[in-house]
């Protein structure tokens, strides 16, 4: 992928995911490795902060004779998203604005 | 590689952490072998790279874009606030023990630093005076040729061989005087040009690793 995905790209995604339905790691990593470009292992330090942020919340559930720990949204991480979401929608449309082939469009505009 | 050979270089490598952390991550990466199923293992270590590369994201390495700091900085929302604190305070302690070094090798390094410019200076304004005496050598040799030029002319009674000498000889020094003079000029414009871009590259430097 040409453009680096910057961390709060990747809180987002994280959270938006968790936002559909609890998961646990495994399964979360592939969902956002399915749409991102993003290495294994930099999920692990993604999950925590959000975590210590209050933005994530954890359980456990016995699944063929271990634990298994579940993520789970909170609502503060419901308003992160949010917020995310908006800004994310600013920050897209400046992009495709920019980025936009139209040629009536004066270069000494904004 | 085998998962458990994976599973115990990690331990070893993130020894340093404190132990709630560490016996969470061994737990999130064993859970998610586990979870990947049976078969998968191989698979999950090549996605994983190597137990170095989770190490070094786990103990707070190369975050992805590697721009943790500067995202938050763009107003991500304040949730990011501990994170960045934790971050800042990590810098301040090294740049507290740069200052305390900096302070106790002040006595010898800073004399040293000041004789050091000193003698930068000195050796360009050494230089530029260097190449100023040249410049006006060439100049007078110059203003010599073509006085001697000029004189042939009242020479004129001794002969006209006596002239041709004084100008032919008078022509060429002016000549050569103004070609030395006019390419010394230009020597020491490239001079100064080098010394003064090697002055900015350092000042640059020097913003770039604040």
């Amino acid at each position: 992928m040409t453009f680096q995905l910057g961390s709060a790209l990747l809180d987002a995604c994280v959270l938006a995911v968790l936002s559909r339905g609890d998961t646990y790691g495994y399964v979360l990593t592939q969902q956002v490795r399915a749409v991102i470009e993003v290495s294994e292992s930099a999920l692990y330090p993604v999950l925590r902060r959000l975590q210590k942020d209050g933005c994530l919340s954890t359980y456990d559930q016995p699944y063929q004779g271990r634990n298994r720990r579940y993520y789970r949204i909170t609502e503060r991480g419901k308003d992160c998203l949010r917020s995310y979401r908006a800004q994310w929608q600013t920050y897209k449309e400046r992009v495709d604005w920019i980025l936009s082939p139209e040629e009536g469009r004066e270069n000494d505009e904004g | 590689m085998t998962k458990d050979e994976f599973l115990i270089r990690l331990r070893t490598l993130i020894a340093a952490m404190p132990k709630e952390e560490r016996d969470d991550v061994m737990q999130y990466y064993s859970d998610y072998f586990e979870d990947a199923g049976p078969g998968k293992e191989q698979e999950v270590i090549r996605q994983l790279e190597s137990p170095e590369a989770v190490a070094s994201q786990v103990m707070g390495g190369t975050l992805p874009g590697g721009q943790e700091a500067q995202d938050r900085d763009q107003g991500g929302p304040a949730y990011g606030a501990p994170a960045q604190g934790q971050q800042r305070h990590r810098n301040g302690l090294r740049s507290w023990w740069g200052v305390l070094l900096a302070i106790c090798a002040a006595p010898i390094a800073l004399p040293l630093a000041i004789a050091g410019a000193a003698v930068l200076v000195i050796l360009a304004l050494a230089a530029l005076l260097v190449i100023g005496s040249l410049i006006l050598s060439a100049g007078a040799i110059a203003v010599m040729g073509g006085i001697s030029m000029v004189l042939s002319v009242a020479l004129a009674r001794l002969g006209g061989a006596t002239v041709l000498y004084f100008m032919g000889s008078g022509l060429a020094c002016l000549a050569l005087g103004l070609l030395a003079a006019i390419l010394l000029v230009k020597l020491a414009g490239l001079c100064f040009r080098g010394m003064a871009n090697w002055g900015m590259q350092i000042v640059e430097r020097r913003r770039g690793q604040q």
